[in-house]
C-alpha cells in the first residue's frame, strides 16, 4: 500500500514541477504575463473583427510589425504620422536579423500560427512568396490602383506568376551606383568629381587604370574588397533565368570584365574579402577600400555605421562600363493570411508605402530608397547631401529608379547570386581564363539550384503557367 | 496474469521511466514520423503538398553537392580525431601517471571549450584565421611566412580551421574520459607490471590501451555523432555561407541539410529525406563500430543474458504449467 | 576509419614513452602549459576584443592586450539590447530546464540500472536508438506541434519537450551501474525503506557529482542554444542571450566591440558555474564513465 502512495506522490510533485514551471513561463513573470495578455486581447479584436470598421473610432487595435534593422528604425520615424491618421492602431515591433526573421517568417505561415501582422520581405524572396496563399492578396483592398505609382520593376515582381493576385507591396529599390574615397583617388592621382570619374571608369580598361593607381599607394590598399562584385553587377537584377527557366549568363562585355576582374587579382588590387564582413567595413572606413559598387540605402550604412565621420571624403558615380541602371535589394510588406488584423494591418502598410509623407519620413531616416515615385516631387531630392559632398546624389538615384526595367524572377536567383563569389573566387585560384570562369559559374549554379528548380517549376504548374515538359 | 504480477513487481521502475517515454512519444514522435512523410513531398511550406514518392531520396544521391559534403564530413571528422584521440590520450596518460602536479588545473582548463557557446566562439575563431587581420596570420608573419587566406583562397585551407576548432573543442572531452578509463584500471595491475620489469611503454601498449578499448570505441561513436552534426563551426568561419565557402570546402552534410531547410531554404521535403539518410549514416556507423567490438566477457553482456535466459526459462515453466491444467 | 586512427594513437605513444623519461618533467610541463595556453587563447581574445572598438580589433599587427575601450563598449551594448532581461530569460529557462531533466534523467538510469524489469532491454535500445536521430528535420512539425498547443511565445515550449533526454539517462545508468552497490539498495529494502526513500535518500546524494557533470553539460547546451528559442519567442519582451546577440549582428555594420562583450557576458556565467563545479563535475564525469 505505501508503495502505491509513494507511486502517487511522485506523480503528483513531478506534475507540480511542471506545472510550476509552465507558470513561470506563462504567468510567473510578469513581462510573460504581459504579453500574455497582449495576446488575449488580440483574440477578442478577432472576435468582433467583422465590425472593426464600424467601431474602431472606439476600439484599439494592436498589429505586431517583424523585420530585421532599421526597417524598425524606419516605421519608429514615420510612427507619428500615422498616429496622427489613425490614432487606434498601436503597433508592436518584432525585429531580428534578416536570416532568422525571414526563417521565422517561413515557419508561421508553413504551420499556419505565429506569424506577425505586417511582415518585411526581402527582395530575394519574391519569387517563391507572390505565389502563395499563405499570403493575403492586397487587391482586396485595391492595392491595385496604385500600380502607376511604384517603379515598374518592382511592382511587377509582386504580381503572382498566374497574374490573379498581387501578395507583396514594394516598399525601395536600391538604384545601384559606386561609392569612392575621394581622398584615396586624389592621392592616387586620380580624379575626384563624380562626373570625371564617371568618364575615367566608362570602359573596363578605365576601371583597371583605376584600381591600378590605387593599388600603388602602399601594401594597405585596395581597389574594392572582391574583385567578383564587379561581375556580380552585371546580374544584379536578378535575371538570371528566362521564362523557361533556362540560365541565361551571356551578358553583354561580361568576357571584357572578367579579364578585367582576373588582372585585378593577378597585380593584388582587391582585399580578397566579402564586403559584408566587418573586416570590409574596418576598411571602408579607414580608406584601405577606395571603391564600393552597392545599392543606394548603403550611403546611409556609410553615414550613420561604418564611416560616420567620413563627411566629405565620399562620392558617388555611375555604375562602370556603361553597366547601366541596376537594383540592388529593397523591400516589401506582406500581410499573412493567417493575421486577425488585416484591415489596420493593411492601413499600416498603405499609410507606409504608398503616400509620400510615409516614405520619405522612412527614406530621411534610413536611406531606403522609396519605390513610390511620387514621392520624388519632394524637395529633399534635390538637395545635396554634405556626407557626399553636396553631390546631388538623391536625384541620380532618383533617375536611376525610374529607369530600371521589369524583368523575370525566379525562386532560383538567390542562390545563383551566392555562386557568383565563390566561383569566381575558385575560378581565380585555379587559374581558368574568363570562358572557363563562366562556365565554371554555370556549372556551380545548376547544381546548386537543381532541387529549388524543381520547387519552382511545381510553383508554376500549380499556378497553371508552366508550357516546359 | 503473467502481466499483473510483473506490472507490480516492476511497478516503481516503469513510473521511473515513463516520464522519457511519454514525453518522447507526445513531443518526439510526432515530428518524427511527420518529418518521414514529408521526405515523400515536394513542399515549399507555403504551397500545396506534392507526393513524389522516393524521388527526394533519388534526387539526393544525384546531387554531387551531398557527395562532397559526405566527403568533407567524413575528411574533417578522421583527420580532426587523429589529434582528438591522440591528444586526449596523451594528455589523460601524462595527468594520470602523476608525473606532474596540479592536474586537476591542467583538467578543468583542457576541458573548457566545451564550456562555451559555439557561436561566440566561432566568431572568435574567424577573427583568429582571418587573411588581414589574424592573429595566425601575425604568428606566421613574425615568423617570416606569407599571410595566408585560410578562410577563402581555393577554399581546401577552411578545414584546417574547421579541423582545429573541432579538435580545440573535443581534445579536452575525450582527455577526461580516458583519464576516467585509466583511473578505473586497478592501480595493482601496474604494480605488478612494474615488478615484472616493465616500462612505461610496455605498461600503455600491453596494459592500458587493450583495457581502454570499450572506451576509445565508446568516444568515436560519440563524436561520429559529432561530426555529422557538425554546422556551427564550418558556417560562421566561411562568413555564414550555404555552400560552404569557395569550392564547398567547408560544406558539411550538416550544413548540407540546412540550407535546403530549415535554415537556408524551404525545401522541406528534400530535407527530410537528407535527414533521414543522415540518420541511416549513423547507425550503419555505429552498428558497425559496435558489431566490431562486442565484448563476450563483458559482465553487463553476460548478466543480460543471464536474465534473459532465466525469464524464458519462466516463460516456459509457466507455460508447461497452464499446459497441465494445473492452474484453474 | 578507425584502425587508421588507432595506429596513429599507438605511434604517439611509443614516442612519449621513448623521449619524455621521468627526469625530463620540465618538457612535460612546457607542453602542458602550452597546450593550456591554447586551450585558453580564444577565450582571452574574446576578452580582449570586448576592450578594444571595432576599429582597434581590425588593425594589423592584432593588439593581443586589454584595451580602453570598455565601458563604452557596455554603453554601446546596453544602448542596443536589453542585456538584463536577455540574461533573467535565459536563467529562467535554463534553471527550470536543467532541474527537470536531472530528475528525470536520474530517475529514469536508476531504473534502467537496478530493476531488472521486462521489456528493459528493448526499450533501452529504443532510448539509445533516439539519439542518432537529427533532431532539426523534425523542426517544422515540432514547431507545428507547439502551436497547436497554443505554446509559442512561451518558455514551457522549449523546456517540457526537451526533457526527454536520452543522453542524460543512458549517462545516469552508467553513473548508477559504477557506483552504486547493489547490496545498498538490498539491504535498504530489507530495512523496510520504500523505493521513493531509497532513490531520494540513499540513490540521489550518491548521484550529486553525476547531477553537477549532467548539469553543466544540459545548461550549455540549453544556455546556448539558437534554433528553437528563434522559432518559438517571438515577443521581445521573452528574448534570451543567444537571441539578443544575434541581433547586435546588422548588414549596417556590426559594433565588433560590444558585440565581443555581450558574447562574454554570455559565455562568463558559464566558466563560472563549470570552474566552481568544477570538481565535481570531473567527478562525475571520471566516474560515470569508467565502463562504456
Amino acid at each position: 500500500m505505501s508503495k502505491r502512495k509513494n507511486l502517487i506522490s511522485l506523480l503528483l510533485a513531478s506534475a507540480m514541477v511542471v506545472s510550476s514551471l509552465a507558470g513561470c513561463g506563462s504567468s510567473g513573470s510578469e513581462s510573460a504575463s504581459e504579453s500574455d495578455s497582449a495576446a488575449e486581447s488580440e483574440e477578442s479584436t478577432e472576435s468582433s473583427d467583422s465590425d472593426a470598421a464600424e467601431t474602431s473610432s472606439d476600439e484599439t487595435v494592436t498589429i505586431t510589425v517583424g523585420g530585421w534593422p532599421s526597417g524598425d528604425d524606419a516605421f519608429k520615424a514615420a510612427e507619428e504620422g500615422f498616429h496622427e491618421l489613425y490614432p487606434n492602431i498601436e503597433i508592436e515591433y518584432v525585429f531580428t536579423d534578416t536570416t532568422s526573421h525571414h526563417q521565422n517568417l517561413q515557419t508561421a505561415l508553413a504551420a499556419g500560427s505565429g506569424a506577425c501582422d505586417v511582415a518585411m520581405v526581402e527582395g530575394a524572396y519574391v519569387a517563391q512568396y507572390r505565389n502563395s496563399t499563405a499570403l493575403t492578396d492586397l487587391n482586396e483592398f485595391g492595392a491595385g490602383d496604385y500600380a502607376s505609382d511604384f517603379v515598374s520593376f518592382k511592382w511587377d515582381q509582386c504580381i503572382s506568376d498566374d497574374g490573379s493576385a498581387m501578395r507583396l507591396l514594394p516598399w525601395d529599390v536600391g538604384p545601384t551606383t559606386c561609392f569612392y574615397r575621394t581622398d584615396v583617388f586624389e592621392q592616387a592621382g586620380l580624379p575626384t568629381d563624380p562626373d570625371e570619374v564617371d568618364e575615367l571608369l566608362s570602359t573596363w580598361d578605365g576601371v583597371l587604370q583605376a584600381a591600378e593607381a590605387v593599388g600603388a599607394l602602399s601594401d594597405n590598399n585596395w581597389f574594392m574588397a572582391d574583385g567578383s562584385y564587379l561581375y556580380q553587377l552585371l546580374f544584379q537584377n536578378r535575371d538570371y533565368y528566362d521564362e523557361e527557366l533556362n540560365l541565361k549568363l551571356e551578358r553583354d562585355g561580361d568576357i571584357d570584365c572578367l579579364n578585367t576582374i582576373i588582372k585585378m587579382r593577378e597585380e593584388g588590387l582587391d582585399m580578397k574579402v566579402d564586403m559584408w564582413s566587418t573586416e570590409a567595413y574596418a576598411a571602408y572606413a579607414d580608406g584601405s577600400i577606395a571603391f564600393v559598387p552597392n545599392g543606394c540605402w548603403f550611403g546611409g550604412f556609410l553615414k550613420t555605421d561604418i564611416d560616420p565621420d567620413g563627411a566629405g571624403h565620399w562620392a558617388v558615380c555611375n555604375l562602370p562600363a556603361g553597366i547601366g541602371a541596376k537594383n540592388w535589394g529593397g523591400s516589401f510588406l506582406v500581410i499573412p493570411e493567417q493575421s486577425q488584423n488585416k484591415e489596420a494591418a493593411w492601413k499600416f502598410v498603405e499609410y507606409m508605402l504608398a503616400t509620400a509623407e510615409g516614405q520619405n519620413d522612412m527614406f530621411e531616416a534610413v536611406d531606403y530608397f522609396p519605390a513610390y515615385t511620387p514621392s520624388y516631387d519632394s524637395d529633399i531630392y534635390e538637395s545635396g547631401d554634405d556626407y557626399f559632398g553636396g553631390q546631388q546624389t538623391r536625384k541620380l538615384w532618383a533617375e536611376i529608379a525610374t529607369q530600371l526595367e521589369p524583368v523575370y524572377t525566379t525562386q532560383m536567383d538567390t542562390t545563383a547570386e551566392g555562386q557568383i563569389f565563390t566561383s569566381v573566387n575558385q575560378g581565380l585560384e585555379e587559374g581558368l581564363d574568363a570562358e572557363g570562369i563562366r562556365s565554371l559559374l554555370a556549372q556551380n549554379i545548376e547544381t546548386a539550384t537543381t532541387e529549388i528548380k524543381q520547387q519552382q517549376i511545381q510553383t508554376l504548374k500549380d499556378a497553371g503557367v508552366w508550357n516546359g515538359d | 496474469m503473467g502481466l499483473k504480477k510483473t506490472w507490480k513487481e516492476y511497478k516503481v521502475a516503469y513510473v521511473y521511466i515513463a516520464p522519457f517515454f511519454i514525453l518522447f512519444a507526445i513531443f518526439g514522435l510526432f515530428p518524427i514520423a511527420f518529418g518521414f512523410y514529408l521526405s515523400f513531398f515536394r513542399w515549399d511550406g507555403l504551397s500545396a503538398m506534392h507526393f513524389i514518392g522516393v524521388e527526394n531520396y533519388l534526387n539526393v544521391f544525384k546531387d554531387p553537392l551531398f557527395w562532397k559534403a559526405l566527403k568533407n564530413t567524413l575528411f574533417i571528422g578522421i583527420i580532426a580525431h587523429i589529434p582528438i584521440l591522440l591528444g586526449g590520450l596523451t594528455l589523460a596518460y601524462i595527468l594520470n601517471s602523476k608525473l606532474v602536479r596540479g592536474q586537476n588545473i591542467f583538467k578543468t582548463i583542457y576541458f573548457m571549450p566545451m564550456v562555451t557557446s559555439s557561436v561566440a566562439i566561432s566568431i572568435v575563431f574567424q577573427q583568429m584565421f582571418g587573411n588581414n587581420y589574424g592573429v595566425i596570420n601575425w604568428f606566421v608573419t613574425l615568423l617570416g611566412g606569407e599571410k595566408v587566406n585560410w578562410l577563402g583562397g581555393d577554399g581546401a585551407l577552411i578545414k584546417v580551421a574547421v579541423i582545429v576548432m573541432f579538435a580545440w573543442k573535443w581534445i579536452g572531452w575525450n582527455m577526461v574520459i580516458y583519464l576516467a578509463g585509466m583511473q578505473g584500471i586497478n592501480n595493482d595491475v601496474y604494480e605488478a607490471a612494474r615488478i615484472d620489469g616493465a616500462n612505461n611503454f610496455q605498461v600503455l601498449f600491453k596494459i592500458c590501451i587493450p583495457l581502454l578499448k570499450p572506451i576509445i570505441i565508446f568516444t568515436i561513436v560519440q563524436s561520429t555523432i559529432g561530426m555529422f552534426n557538425l554546422f556551427t563551426e564550418p558556417f560562421i568561419l566561411t562568413g555564414q555561407n550555404w555552400q560552404g565557402g569557395i569550392n564547398n570546402g567547408g560544406l558539411t552534410l550538416m550544413t548540407y541539410l540546412l540550407s535546403k531547410a530549415p535554415q537556408g531554404g524551404n525545401l522541406y521535403g528534400y530535407a527530410s529525406s537528407v535527414a533521414y539518410i543522415i540518420t541511416a549514416l549513423i547507425v550503419i556507423i555505429s552498428i558497425a563500430v559496435n558489431r566490431g567490438t562486442l565484448d563476450k566477457k563483458d559482465p553487463d553482456y553476460l548478466a543480460d543474458q543471464a536474465v534473459r535466459k532465466q525469464r524464458k526459462e519462466r516463460a516456459k515453466a509457466l507455460r508447461m504449467a497452464k499446459k497441465g491444467g494445473a492452474v484453474k | 576509419m578507425i584502425l587508421p586512427v588507432i595506429l596513429l594513437v599507438i605511434a604517439a605513444l611509443v614516442l612519449i614513452a621513448k623521449f619524455v623519461p621521468k627526469g625530463k618533467t620540465i618538457v612535460l610541463y612546457a607542453v602542458l602549459i602550452m597546450i593550456a595556453f591554447i586551450m585558453i587563447f580564444p577565450f582571452y581574445d574574446m576578452f580582449v576584443m570586448s576592450t578594444r572598438t571595432t576599429q582597434e580589433i581590425f588593425s594589423f599587427p592584432p593588439l593581443l592586450v586589454f584595451g580602453q575601450n570598455l565601458v563604452e563598449n557596455f554603453k554601446n551594448m546596453t544602448d542596443q539590447v536589453d542585456f538584463w532581461l536577455a540574461f533573467r530569460n535565459s536563467m529562467i529557462i535554463t534553471c527550470s530546464y536543467v532541474a527537470l531533466v536531472l530528475l528525470f534523467c536520474s530517475i529514469g538510469g536508476y531504473a534502467f540500472a537496478f530493476y531488472n524489469f521486462p521489456g528493459r532491454n528493448v526499450l533501452f535500445a529504443i532510448l539509445l536508438g533516439t539519439m542518432m536521430i537529427p533532431t532539426t528535420a523534425g523542426i517544422i512539425p515540432w514547431y507545428i506541434m507547439m502551436s497547436k498547443f497554443h505554446w509559442v511565445d512561451t518558455f514551457r515550449a522549449l523546456i517540457i519537450p526537451n526533457c526527454a533526454n536520452a543522453f542524460g539517462i543512458y549517462w545516469m545508468r552508467q553513473y548508477c551501474k559504477n557506483n552504486i552497490p547493489t547490496s545498498l539498495i538490498e539491504a535498504a529494502r530489507i530495512d523496510g525503506c520504500s523505493e521513493w526513500t531509497i532513490f531520494f535518500r540513499i540513490v540521489a546524494p550518491i548521484l550529486a557529482p553525476a547531477y553537477a557533470s549532467l548539469g553543466i553539460m544540459n545548461f550549455v547546451n540549453v544556455w546556448n542554444d539558437f534554433m528553437q528559442p528563434m522559432m518559438i519567442l517571438k515577443s521581445p519582451k521573452l528574448q534570451t542571450l543567444p537571441l539578443m546577440l544575434r541581433t547586435m549582428v546588422s548588414d549596417r555594420g556590426t559594433d565588433y566591440g560590444a558585440m565581443m562583450l555581450a558574447s562574454t557576458c554570455a559565455v562568463l556565467p558559464l566558466l563560472i558555474a563549470f570552474l566552481c563545479a568544477s570538481k565535481y563535475f570531473m567527478d562525475g564525469l571520471t566516474a560515470g564513465a569508467v565502463k562504456e
